[in-house]
């Protein structure tokens, strides 16, 4: 008799089920079973179609005429018209209106501007390395992911030092409305609430975005009246065909500069540590050779997938992979299904530095909104791995690991570690 | 066969896909965006670059 198959209890959506774990199975029956699936949602929101499939993930990311960032912007929540004039940043518009804001911001990004910004990286990591090697046990997820990423940006971005550790909270309160130990307070929600903004007018319904849009509204105006040499300064100079940024896309966009840059970056050097804690082989070989690292960088960033997916929608009727998809449907494309997709990635499910990773879809399936961030990561990525075989240390886990609540970026909250060998 | 490229200067955003896959013929340029170095290139890396750029910003003009 033929099992069947009940697909319409598959849950990837639920902040629950990513708190236990990504849901890899899941993701594995649908891209063999129902690679366009269409996934129900509760009322008054209306489902969408659940792209797993790393092909299709990638045709539809490069797809931006008829899969809209700009139409009803890239998470599963619906938003209204308001809320989208106020949230609006450059991950939320298609071209021509995101090659103009790319085309500002790109010089900024380049391979050769983030190769000086390694000057940056480095004493980070060797201070935070520093003082957890003086404990012997600590946690690795805020000890050290936590920190490195976010003291690096406010040396690019230009702030001051001293507030790193305010903009991790916010970093942290931004992606995590759902989960109780990191949620803002809820004075944060009644403040904004005092000045005309309930959650939805704020981007990840978060009112930590509106003290970042206060934040870089005084940061941008300082740096008018006195320029520096920093990111900031560069961003409220920068020039494309006469264009510059408008006040909203400032705020907005170091908003998802403080999100996009930090915390990506700092899930990706957490999972990265627990794959090497969990395959110890794999650390010793990038060690004996490390040339192995930029293919262990790609590695790691396929395994760490730090956001599960984006949303996108249809702008016409279209058909993928033989499913008729309406013109307004919502799409949802899994990267981290397309990440372990059998079709590309042999044996997905073991960590492996010295395959061919190059395919991971981590900064996007391809297209216009492929991670301007790209090299900055994986710049801190190898600095911290490589800090990490420098000095010999050598990590065992001293207790479980808790998961972030959030559908949307694949974060560990803590990871207690102790020191076994440095 | 070498062939050369062009980029689409409307199209390319700087992601530098390009430069990982043939730096002797692409370089992200200081304005943020690909530019053409000018060398030619086997068939196999000129479609290799056409398929590898994400915005599709990258074509093939055919030369002996």
């Amino acid at each position: 008799m033929q099992e069947f198959l009940d697909l319409s209890a598959i849950d990837i959506k639920s902040v629950e089920v990513y708190e236990q774990g990504v849901p890899y199975e899941s993701f594995r029956l649908l891209r063999e079973h129902d690679p366009v699936h269409w996934h129900p949602e509760t009322a008054p929101d209306p489902g969408f179609w659940a792209i797993t499939k790393h092909a299709d993930v990638v045709a539809i990311s490069k797809d931006a005429t008829r899969f809209s960032s700009a139409e009803r912007f890239i998470y599963y929540e619906e938003i209204d018209a308001e809320s989208m004039e106020i949230r609006r940043s450059m991950i939320e518009t298609d071209p021509p209106e995101h090659t103009r804001l790319r085309r500002i911001v790109s010089p900024l990004f380049t391979p050769k501007t983030v190769e000086a910004y390694r000057a940056y990286a480095q004493p980070v990591a060797d201070s935070l390395l520093d003082a957890c090697l003086a404990n012997g046990e600590f946690d690795w997820v805020n000890d050290v992911c936590e920190m490195m990423p976010i003291r690096v940006f406010v040396k690019v971005f230009g702030a001051p030092d001293a507030d790193a550790n305010y903009l991790a909270k916010l970093a942290n309160q931004l992606v995590a409305i759902d989960d109780p130990d990191l949620a803002p307070p809820p004075e944060a929600y009644e403040r904004a609430r005092a000045r005309g903004f309930e959650p939805h007018h704020l981007p990840f319904r978060s009112p930590a975005a509106l003290d970042l849009f206060d934040y870089a509204r005084d940061l941008c105006e300082a740096r008018r009246v006195e320029p520096k040499d920093d990111l900031i300064t560069r961003l409220v100079q920068a020039e494309w065909e006469g264009d510059r940024l408008t006040d909203s896309e400032l705020v907005n966009f170091c908003q998802l500069l403080v999100f996009a840059g930090n915390e990506t970056t700092r899930n990706s050097l957490a999972s990265g540590m627990q794959a090497f804690i969990d395959n110890p082989d794999q650390l010793d070989l990038l060690n004996r050779d490390r040339s192995l690292m930029k293919g262990a960088i790609e590695e790691i960033l396929r395994w760490a997938t730090p956001i599960y997916c984006f949303r996108r929608t249809a702008m016409e009727d279209v058909e993928v992979r033989g499913t008729q998809i309406k013109k307004g449907d919502k799409v949802v494309v899994y990267y981290t299904s397309a990440n372990f997709d059998e079709e590309v990635f042999d044996e997905p499910e073991r960590f492996d530095i010295t395959r061919d990773s190059s395919a991971q879809v981590v900064f996007g399936g391809g297209g216009p909104h492929y991670c301007l961030g790209a090299f900055m990561a994986r710049m801190q990525i190898e600095t911290l791995f490589t800090t990490v075989l420098d000095r010999g240390l050598r990590l065992e886990s001293a207790g479980p690991t808790t998961r972030l609540r959030t559908n949307f970026a694949n974060g560990l909250k803590t990871m207690p570690v102790r020191v076994i060998n440095s | 066969m070498k062939v050369f490229i062009t980029i689409d200067p409307d199209t390319c955003v700087g992601i530098g896909k390009c430069e990982e896959i043939a730096e002797e013929a692409v370089e992200l340029g200081d304005d943020g965006i690909s530019h053409v170095t000018g060398v030619a290139v086997d068939m196999d890396v000129a479609r290799a670059l056409c398929d590898g750029c994400p915005t599709g910003a990258i074509a093939i003009v055919e030369e002996d």
